[in-house]
Order: structure tokens, then sequence, then C-alpha cells
């Protein structure tokens, strides 16, 4: 387990912080990452800007958001961030630009997890 | 907090809710939600047990906001603190929760402390005010409670002393239908939302209300003119109309002018109610002023309760007995024992007047005892004079229901006078039965268990679900003698009462009517098939010396008008054919057939035989033969040969009568016919003398034949069956070979 917190640090997590959210729980904060990245919300997220359905996409990102903040991937909070507040403000550009840095980061994730 | 208390998380993110779980699983009980519908779900349910709710504002299916515009409504629901889980990126959406009902607020990322104490405190805070708020407002619709409306109107009135005011009590009537039709819950709904219309309006005359309980509320106005009260009760109609409330839930009124400003509030509505209860069950008198006469009236209750001890141990209650009928033959088959009071200056008071009383202030608990005890010493007596007394049903008020000695009150009662259970029978009232059913249910089974007979009284005066009837197990009904006043005026009650007649029916339950006054009535129920009942056109209740010779003149012990004892005789027919030891099977059509011979089984031909009766109760003749000598024939000839005549006399009887006709071997050398052709005596008498020299003709062997011909008054089987066995021991005994009706022996 020690090795995974090493590398979530590395990704930006601060790890002191987050695992007294878990209680000290590790296994159950890495049930939690899992879960997140598996998060069909990502893909409904890319589907609702595909179709410009930016209502549904803004109602995705700020889901994520919130877990995201709950599990302490501050890099990707970043990310989700920039795009959550693009789409309150209603602007569409560099809307792809965004999405992209999101599911490239969580691929970042999703290799430290297996 | 010394018990764990249950926090329900609503958010659509399984991830946040695996962490507010975690934080809060060492001091609270969790319990999760996947959207504000599912929350509304298990509130419905649960709400009673969950101290707080912590909401996730966005959501599929029901986001946040919509979740607590509508949880409050849900009875219990609406003092569970919610708070709301927001982000740190919108303070907006925090407004918005706070002025929606939220109590407070915690932001993603969650920190673990933060939250702990968060919900700790405002679980702590929530449960104090609640605690201060018990007391003054009623925990269902928030309406201040009974005592705290004493106190308050009382200072409405000292404050005002110019004007006058009127206390009003407000009763639902019929309320309960809603929660027989829709269940408690909604029915608690409806109640919070009527709470609701009346505290509007209430307060817009500016005055106050109070829920007293169950559907009654109480309210304390300033004095309304006609026209404005008229719109005082027309707006509250209205209300309840939008709400769909079933129309024959009615809203009444009780109203006491406070004139007299020294009386209590407590006084005041003691008033108002009583003067509700004498428009309580009126169609069409929706509000009534206490007057001076109701005063006179609860005066005269006063006087009746003060003196009822004495009346007891001056023995001025006097148990009458009211003979109960089969209307068909007009025999007495039982009695009701009934309580008149002999108060030395009002006269004769009837129980109308002073059952209420007493069931009010628990009297009646030790004057039922009375006549229980009375009863059973006057059934002794009657036993040790040699009499044969009847069942007499005494009874059993509401209050003793809720008496958990009850049973062993009554069986201490009966082995006092070692009286067999089966005399004394139990008369519930139907009344009884609507307001706390499972209590009924369970003190019914318990009495039967004790072995007693229960009559539910009454049947048909209160808004019973019929249902009841096959949940409870009585074993007779006493059908209301309302229901029968009103019969001449619609079609619906006849269908009403023959419904419950034929129910009974299905059920194995016996039917007594009371309240039978003329001849008509006699008439008009026993064309619904009602069998027993009792009334002024038989006799008035008797006293125990006028009910004695009654009983004196009757000759022969009448059947008991419990429905098993029928069923039981003809499983006793069957029995003894069992002695027999012959093989049935069952054919096509179900029905049993005796193996050797085809011939119906006594059981189903005696069913078969019943349905004719009851189609048709006239002109049916029931045969039973009997083998001449067939010992001897088995001992000289051996089984197979006795098998063969067996079958030959099968054959001969199939000719001899019409295809349609039942026939039934019911004994190894015993037959019965059942013939439906209408014919008078003479002509069954010559036909059934031409059967018995042909039988001997054509196969050689004479029987003995017992005939018993249905009519009006007699169409029993069992009873027939009885009959034609003895008609035909008869020929056997003299001379054998022939044939003989019952009752024209000798012939």
């Amino acid at each position: 387990m020690t090795k995974l917190i090493d590398d979530l640090s590395a990704y930006g997590v601060d790890a002191k912080d987050v695992l007294e959210r878990f209680v000290g729980d590790e296994e159950l904060y890495r049930d939690c990452l899992m879960l997140f990245v598996n998060d069909n919300a990502f893909s409904e997220l890319g589907s609702a800007l595909e179709c410009k359905d930016y209502t549904t996409a803004f109602e995705k990102a700020h889901l994520l958001k919130g877990v995201c903040a709950n599990l302490g991937l501050a890099v990707l909070l970043e990310k989700i961030c920039v795009l959550v507040e693009t789409l309150r403000e209603r602007k569409t550009e560099g809307l792809d630009e965004m999405y992209r840095a999101v599911i490239d980061s969580i691929e970042a994730l999703r290799t430290i997890l297996s | 907090m010394n018990y764990r208390r249950k926090v329900m998380i609503v958010d659509d993110s399984p991830v946040n809710r695996m962490i507010v779980s975690k934080i809060l699983s060492d001091s609270f009980d969790v319990i999760e939600a996947e959207n504000g519908l599912d929350a509304l779900e298990i509130l419905m349910n649960q709400a009673g047990s969950i101290s707080l709710i912590i909401l996730d504002i966005v959501m599929p299916v029901m986001d946040g906001y919509t979740f607590l515009e509508s949880y409050s409504s849900i009875p219990q629901a609406g003092n569970i603190p919610v708070i709301v889980a927001t982000q740190m990126d919108s303070e907006q959406d925090e407004v918005k929760a706070l002025s929606a009902g939220a109590a407070d607020f915690i932001t993603k990322p969650y920190k673990p402390e933060v939250i702990r104490h968060r919900v700790a405190n405002i679980i702590r805070m929530r449960e104090n005010a609640a605690f201060i708020n018990s007391i003054e407002r009623d925990a269902l619709t928030s309406l201040y409670t009974k005592e705290a409306f004493y106190t308050l109107a009382a200072e409405i009135i000292e404050h005002d002393p110019t004007n006058l005011f009127d206390i009003v009590c407000i009763d639902i009537e019929n309320f309960h239908i809603v929660n027989d039709l829709y269940g408690e819950h909604e029915g608690d709904m409806l109640l919070c939302n009527i709470a609701q219309s009346l505290d509007a309006i209430v307060g817009s005359v500016g005055g106050i209300v109070s829920r007293f309980g169950g559907d009654v509320f109480a309210a304390i106005l300033p004095v309304l003119d006609q026209l404005q009260w008229q719109e005082f009760v027309d707006e509250f109609q209205t209300k309840l109309k939008d709400q769909h409330i079933p129309s024959n839930v009615q809203v009444k009124y009780g109203i006491f002018r406070a004139s007299d400003r020294s009386l209590s509030v407590r006084a005041m509505c003691d008033r108002a109610v009583q003067a509700l209860s004498t428009i309580k069950g009126k169609y069409d008198v929706f509000h009534v002023y206490y007057d001076d006469e109701m005063g006179m009236r609860l005066k005269y209750e006063l006087e009746l309760a003060s003196d009822m001890r004495r009346a007891l141990s001056e023995q001025r209650f006097k148990v009458y007995y009211q003979p109960k009928y089969d209307l068909i033959t007009e025999q007495i088959i039982g009695a009701e024992a009934l309580v008149r009071w002999m108060h030395p200056e009002k006269g004769i008071i009837s129980p109308a007047e002073f059952i209420p009383v007493f069931e009010a202030n628990g009297f009646i608990t030790q004057l039922d005892s009375f006549v229980w005890d009375t009863t059973c010493r006057d059934l002794r007596r009657w036993l040790d004079e040699g009499k044969k007394p009847m069942p007499v049903s005494v009874n059993v008020s509401r209050i003793d229901i809720y008496n958990e000695s009850l049973p062993d009150i009554l069986e201490s009662i009966i082995h006092k006078y070692a009286i067999p259970i089966n005399l004394l029978r139990l008369e519930i009232t139907e009344t009884a039965y609507v307001k706390n059913q499972q209590q009924l249910v369970r003190m019914v089974n318990r009495l039967k268990r004790h072995g007693f007979i229960i009559e539910m009284d009454d049947f048909g005066s209160g808004f019973s679900s019929l249902t009841m009837l096959s949940e409870t197990p009585v074993d007779v009904i006493k059908l209301d003698m309302s229901l029968l006043a009103n019969r001449y005026k619609s079609e619906r009650s006849t269908s009403i009462i023959r419904f419950i007649i034929n129910l009974a029916d299905e059920l194995g339950i016996s039917v007594i009517a009371e309240g039978i006054e003329t001849l008509d009535d006699l008439e008009y129920l026993k064309k619904l098939k009602c069998r027993y009942g009792q009334g002024f056109y038989f006799s008035k209740p008797l006293t125990a010396d006028e009910y004695e010779k009654l009983m004196d003149a009757i000759l022969m012990q009448p059947k008991d008008y419990l429905p098993k004892q029928a069923k039981t005789a003809i499983g006793s027919a069957a029995a003894e054919q069992s002695k027999g030891e012959m093989r049935s099977v069952v054919d096509a059509q179900g029905r049993q057939l005796d193996a050797l011979t085809r011939l119906l089984h006594l059981s189903t031909f005696a069913e078969a035989a019943q349905k004719r009766l009851d189609e048709c109760p006239d002109g049916n003749t029931l045969l039973v033969l009997n083998l001449d000598n067939f010992a001897l024939v088995n001992e000289n000839y051996g089984q197979k040969h006795c098998d063969d005549l067996l079958r030959s006399v099968a054959a001969f009887l199939h000719r001899e009568f019409r295809e349609d006709e039942l026939i039934s071997r019911v004994g190894s050398d015993e037959f019965a016919v059942f013939v439906s052709d209408g014919m008078p005596c003479e002509s069954v008498c010559e036909r059934m003398n031409g059967v018995c020299k042909r039988m001997i003709a054509q196969i050689g062997v004479s029987c003995s034949m017992g005939i018993a011909l249905s009519e009006h008054l007699c169409a029993e089987f069992d009873v027939l069956y009885s009959n034609a066995v003895q008609a035909m021991r008869e020929v056997k005994k003299t001379r054998k070979n022939g044939c003989a009706v019952y009752g024209k022996l000798g012939s």
C-alpha cells in the first residue's frame, strides 16, 4: 500500500490530508479511487459535450468535481474546476481540450492504480 | 446521546456516500439514498428513526431542492434537520439551501471533525427543541396540544374582557373511513393537511386551534355572526374538498359560547364536546350550540353515575331474558340477557340511557359482571330444577375487551355455578371492532380457546369492513335492527342484508336478526333465508319467572342455532358408513363413488341432496333401502355372490329411478335414493310398493324401505335421512319386505 501512497503523492495527492478523511483506512481509499476512475460520469460527460448538451455536461462535471475534491486529487481537481467554471459561464471555447486534459489525468491515475 | 442516532445520506455519488459513512460510522448508524426520491421513500417507512439527513443538492431523478420542498409533508419527517453538502464554489447554493429549510451545510472536500461535530450539535439542538415543543405541540400535526390549548385559551379570554368568544369542537366524522380505505399512513397525511387548513382559517379570524386527539380539534374564536360563520364553514369545506376526502366524511361543530367567564376552558370544551355528541351520526345537522337542556342531560347523567353503585348493592338492576327464535319453526332456541334499572324515583331506566354513561365512567365492567353472574345463577337453578335451559347470550362491553383477565373472570363464573360453557354465549358489539381491531381479534381468539361461543352484536350498525368477519372467529352475527328498519326504503339495504346472510352462510356463521317487530319483518327475513331472530313480534324481554314459564312449555329440546351442528350430523352419517368398509373412488367430475357399485358415496349424495333441498324444499322424497337377510346371503354364498348381488341392486335402482335422481350406497347392504318428482304422499307409497315387488321378481331379494318426504318446514338432509332410517328400521322390525313413510308408520 505504501507504494501506492508514494505514487499518489507524486501524482499530486496530499496523502496526510486525504487519509484523515478516510479515518486512516487506506483500503477504503483505494476502493473509492477504483470506483472513481470507473465512474460512468466521465463517459457521460464526454458524450454530453459531444452532443453539446451543456446542462448535463455541467451536472456531470460538477459531480466529478465534488468526488475529486473528497479524494484529494488536487491536479485532476484543478483540471475539472476549469471545465466546471467554463460550463457555468456557458462558454464553449476550448471544452474539448479541457475534457482531454481531464481524461489524460484519469488515465494516469488508472495506471497508478493498476 | 446514549443510543446511536441514524443519519441518512442522500447523494448520487457512491464515493461521497462511502466517505461520509466512514466518517460517521464510529458514532452513528448510516442509511444511504441515491437520490431525493429514494430518500422520500425511506422517510415514508422510517421517518421516526432518522435523526438527521445529509443532502447533496445536484442529483439526478430528484434534486436536493425538490427534496427539501417535499419531505416535510411526510408525517414525523418535518422535524428532521437537513445538512446540505455543497462544493466550495457556490455560495449561492448555500444560501438557497438554507432558505429552503436546511439547518446547515458542509462543503467538499469533507473535513471529518467538522462533519462529526456539526451532525452531533444539530441533532442535540433539534432534540432539545423537540422536547420543549412536544409539551405544546401535537407531534403529528404541530397544532397545540389539549393542555397548551387550555392555558392559551384561558389567557385569551382573560386578556380580552370586552369581546365574546366561542369554544368550538370540530369532529371530522367517519374519518376512520380514510384509514380503513387508504391505510393509517395516508390517514395521518390527510390529518396533517386538514390541521394546516384549519390552522390557517382559524388564524385568519383571530383564533387558535388545537388537536384534541384523533380526528377531533378544538378552537377558540371571537364570536362570528351568521354570515361570518357560514364563510368559515364554507372555506373549510372547500379545503377539504380539495383534499379528495370521501363524501361520507363530514365535519361537525359543537359550540359553547363562553359568556360565563368563570368557567374553566376545560369545562367549556367539555360542553362543546357534549353538544357535538348530540349531532354525531345525524346526516343533516352540522353544527350545534350547547344549551341548557344539554346541561340538564349532563346533570341527569351525573345523577345516574352517582346512584349506580348503590343501585348495584341494593339489587336494583334486574336481568331480563329476551327469547331468540327459529324463524321457520317459531320455536325458542335461546335468549339474550338484558339489564334494566329499577330506579326508586326515576322508574324503569332503559339500558340505552345508562349504558353510555357507564361505558364512559368504567362502571360498565361491574355491571357486566353482575349480569354474567346473575345469568349463570339462573342457568344453574334451571338445571337443578331439571329444566333443559337453552343457551343465553350476555353482553360484553367494549371496555371489557381491554381487560386482559376477561377470560379468567368469565371462566371463574362458569366454574362457580358449574355451567356447561356452551350455555353462556358472549355478545361483543360490532362497534368495538372498528376502534382497535387487533386487540379485539386477540381477545376473541383467547375467549374461543377457553371454549366460549362468540356472537357479534349490532352487526351492520357501524362502518365495519366485512373482511373482519373472516379474521375474527365469531360463531354468530346479530343483524342490527337499524338495517332492518331501513329496509323498506331501499333495495340497497335488502341487498346488503342478503349479502351478509350469504357471506355468513359461506363462512359457517349463523345469523340472528334483532328487532323483529311485525309479521312483515318476519316474512321479509324468511324470504332472505335468515333462520333466527328475536324481537317484540315474538316476545319482549321477560323476567326470569316469565322466561321460565315459557321454557316449561317447551316439550322437546330444540336444535342449537350453531351451524356446525348441522354439518357434523352429515359427517357422522358418513363416519357410520365407513364402518362397513366400503372402498370409494373419485370420478371425473370429482364425485366420490362406491368402488363396487359405482353409486354415489354418502357424502357426495348428501351434499347434492341438500343443494336440491335448498333450491326447492318441497316435493322431494328420500328413500332408505336395506336388503333383507343379507347376512344369510353372505354366509351361504360367499363374498363374490354378495358383490354380484349388490351390483344387480345398483343396476335395478338405476332402472327404477330416472337418470337424474341421486342414488347412493350408504352401507354394506343399504342404499338411499333421493327423488325430486313432486309427487304427493299416496302416489309415492304406491310407486315404492311397486319397486319392492319388482325387486323380488327381478333379482330375487327383498328389502325394507323407509320413506321421508320433504316439506317446507323440514328441508334439511340430515333430518330427512334420520327420519327415513327410522321408518326403514320400523319396517325391518315388523314385517320386512315393504315400505313405510316416516310419520305415517303402520299405514
